[in-house]
């Protein structure tokens, strides 16, 4: 792989706690590899270009609001804590009372899931045979090789 | 800016603004000079790839603009063909029932029958043949029928269908009968101009402003450039939808004429659920809708439609994380699907409105009823896929979202799933029917337009879009929408002499 994608929006520990998220809502298993890749973040990387500036803050916001209030749930950052307290975190969030963590859990789980479930890779773990048409070309070949895996991500 | 002279200008060019445009073409063949307004570009077929993300594209905001409270996504077209580029063609005639509960002096089931008789031929609608059944809908015709609920078959506008069951990313051989396919090509050759990427900013008597932007890459270049235009008309036609017509109006400064703009809108809520059989399915092979039930259409109030989706928007809708996620998404070949179509109510509170930046914001909270209303359909459809084979059920406002026959423990489904546990931004709902903002009436204290879409008070100035709709449609609401557009033609060709 010689071209190289370079992540605009999640760096460093927004990036790490991306990562962490992304492997609790969808955790590695036998021939099913972990949301938390650079593959996903890339995809998501990719999309938030597109999202309207102030939906992109409010993400990158919340990605930040897990990471600071993992203290509260194992005592580390979020990227930091245990497997056991990520999740507990995560269901405190998904349940609460306050809409603006449902909102936001539901908001990076929807994005997880759309950087792992258009990579092409991940297609074959659930055998699911992608297009009719695989050739056809689309405007923006980035999209295309990220999903292809075709591309170097680097920060 | 550049100031150019129309006779006619349609705003939108989706179900009603292409119907309009169709229509209006033996206008446009005496000579008068009409343009299609379009906001978003204008793709070719070759342009559909059938991946998610890419086609992205097609919809505004990406296929999920929000409700101001987070709690509803709403997916609409944002380029030439409207929302027909990615619907299933999925036809149905407004009940009678709905006609009549609407009560707008002038419009009957009769004269809407006329029109849906005509528009059915034109749009090539046709009952699917048993060789269109893929397994999806085979099993829930089989799972009702077990439990003794009716089913009954959906009614499509296609021609020459490949079944790639790709439909709701773009027709890529162009064969699904949208209005990119029939009536705007149609129109285009009477001589209507498409305009693509021509955002209207306002609208004042018989003048609309708007800004034109560069065609994105892999869409075609209209007949104007980039920049900032006046269009003079001496007829316009609002098409942008429920959002698009209300929010361009509010912008433009009706609402102190029009105290309802903007209000009663309904959005028939949506969910996709699932059931996870032990055989192999392949829903998103073959055509995904076949069939539906109407039997809960009067009380609790919704239908049930068989469909599927792709990788992606699956895992959305799922409402899962962790194992129960992985474990449902590696049974993706053998999920079954249901959608849940809710009738909302239509109440003033349930608004577009504008934001601090003028753009719109669609304020609308899920009644007590809908949610009631979802949760027995959660109910219905997990009986459903139960008694056509499944292991298991996925059913998001569920005690246990993902639960087999024996988690109930002997419980009725209906005990399982309510609406203690159906918890709003966590329940994925979505809705791709928004209907209302523009609703006709008598009176222009609580209504826009008249039964013929023109707004009161005003010769000059019609709508021919979903915004019409005073309540729910019950029924997805494509048909209904060029009927009402077809109306509106009709009135602005008879009162010709009138305004030309």
């Amino acid at each position: 792989m010689s071209k190289i994608y370079h992540l605009q929006y999640l760096k460093k520990n927004k990036l790490l706690t991306f990562l962490s998220v992304a492997d609790r809502i969808l955790p590695a298993e036998e021939n099913s590899p972990g949301g938390g890749s650079m593959e996903t973040a890339a995809v998501v990387d990719w999309y938030m270009n597109k999202v309207p500036a102030d939906i992109r803050k409010k993400i990158l916001l919340f990605i930040d609001v897990i990471q600071f209030t993992g203290v509260f749930f194992g005592g580390k950052k979020f990227s930091d804590n245990s497997i056991q307290a990520q999740e507990r975190q995560l269901k405190w969030m998904e349940n609460n009372k306050v809409r603006l963590f449902r909102m936001g859990f539901f908001g990076i789980k929807t994005f997880v899931e759309m950087g792992y479930y258009t990579r092409e890779d991940i297609w074959t773990t659930i055998s699911y045979d992608g297009p009719i048409l695989p050739d056809r070309a689309y405007s923006d070949i980035t999209i295309r090789e990220l999903c292809q895996n075709k591309l170097e991500i680097s920060e | 800016m550049t100031h150019l002279i129309y006779d006619v200008i349609i705003i939108g060019s989706g179900a009603g603004g292409g119907t309009v445009a169709s229509r209006l073409s033996a206008l446009a063949a005496e000579g008068l000079k009409i343009a299609v307004l379009e906001s978003g570009p204008h793709f070719p077929k070759e342009y559909f790839t059938q991946r998610e993300i890419e086609m992205f594209d097609l919809f505004e905001s990406g296929g999920a603009f929000p409700s101001a409270d987070g709690t509803i996504t709403a997916s609409f077209g944002k380029a030439m063909g409207g929302s027909t580029l990615m619907y299933t063609g999925v036809t149905f005639r407004l009940p009678d029932s709905v006609v009549e509960d609407w009560a707008i002096d002038g419009l009957s089931s009769s004269d809407l029958k006329t029109r849906f008789e005509k528009l059915e031929k034109e749009l090539h609608v046709i009952e699917p043949c048993q060789e269109m059944e893929n397994d999806n809908n085979r099993l829930f015709k089989k799972g009702c029928e077990e439990i003794g609920i009716s089913v009954k078959k959906i009614s499509l506008n296609l021609k020459n269908c490949e079944q790639m069951g790709f439909c709701n990313l773009g027709c890529a051989n162009g064969n699904k009968q949208g209005t990119l396919s029939v009536q705007l090509p149609a129109a285009s050759k009477a001589g209507i101009e498409l305009i693509p990427n021509c955002k209207v900013t306002n609208i004042s008597e018989k003048k609309v402003r708007a800004t034109i932007k560069k065609a994105p890459a892999g869409s075609l270049q209209g007949t104007l450039n980039e920049g900032i235009y006046e269009f003079q008309a001496k007829i316009i036609v609002l098409a942008g939808g429920t959002i698009g017509s209300s929010a361009l109006l509010l912008k433009s400064g009706f609402k102190k004429e029009f105290p309802a703009l903007g209000a009663y809108i309904t959005l028939h809520p949506a969910m996709t659920v699932y059931g996870i059989h032990p055989k192999k399915i392949k829903s998103y092979k073959g055509f995904p809708k076949i069939y539906y039930s109407p039997d809960y259409s009067d009380s609790p109030g919704y239908y049930l439609e068989t469909a599927f989706y792709y990788p992606f928007i699956t895992s959305k809708n799922l409402s899962l994380w962790g194992k129960d996620l992985k474990h449902a998404m590696n049974n993706y070949n053998n999920l079954m699907a249901i959608i849940i179509l809710v009738h909302d109510e239509a109440i003033a509170d349930n608004k577009i409105k504008l934001n601090w930046k003028k753009e719109p914001v669609l304020d609308y909270k899920l009644s007590d009823n809908s949610i009631k209303a979802f949760c027995d359909a959660q109910a219905k459809a997990s009986r459903i896929f139960f008694a056509a084979g499944c292991n298991e059920a996925v059913m998001p406002a569920a005690e246990k979202p993902l639960f087999s026959k024996e988690d109930l423990k002997g419980r009725e489904p209906e005990l399982f799933i309510t609406p203690k546990t159906f918890i709003p931004n966590k329940v994925p709902v979505a809705t791709a029917h928004l209907q209302g903002g523009c609703r006709m009436g008598k009176d222009k204290n609580d209504s826009v337009t008249d039964s013929w879409g023109k707004v009161h008070g005003k010769e000059w100035l019609y709508i021919a879009d979903g915004s019409l709709f005073p309540k729910s449609s019950h029924v997805n609401p494509y048909l209904t929408i060029m009927a009402l557009a077809d109306r509106v033609s009709e009135r602005i060709i008879a009162t010709k002499d009138q305004w030309l």
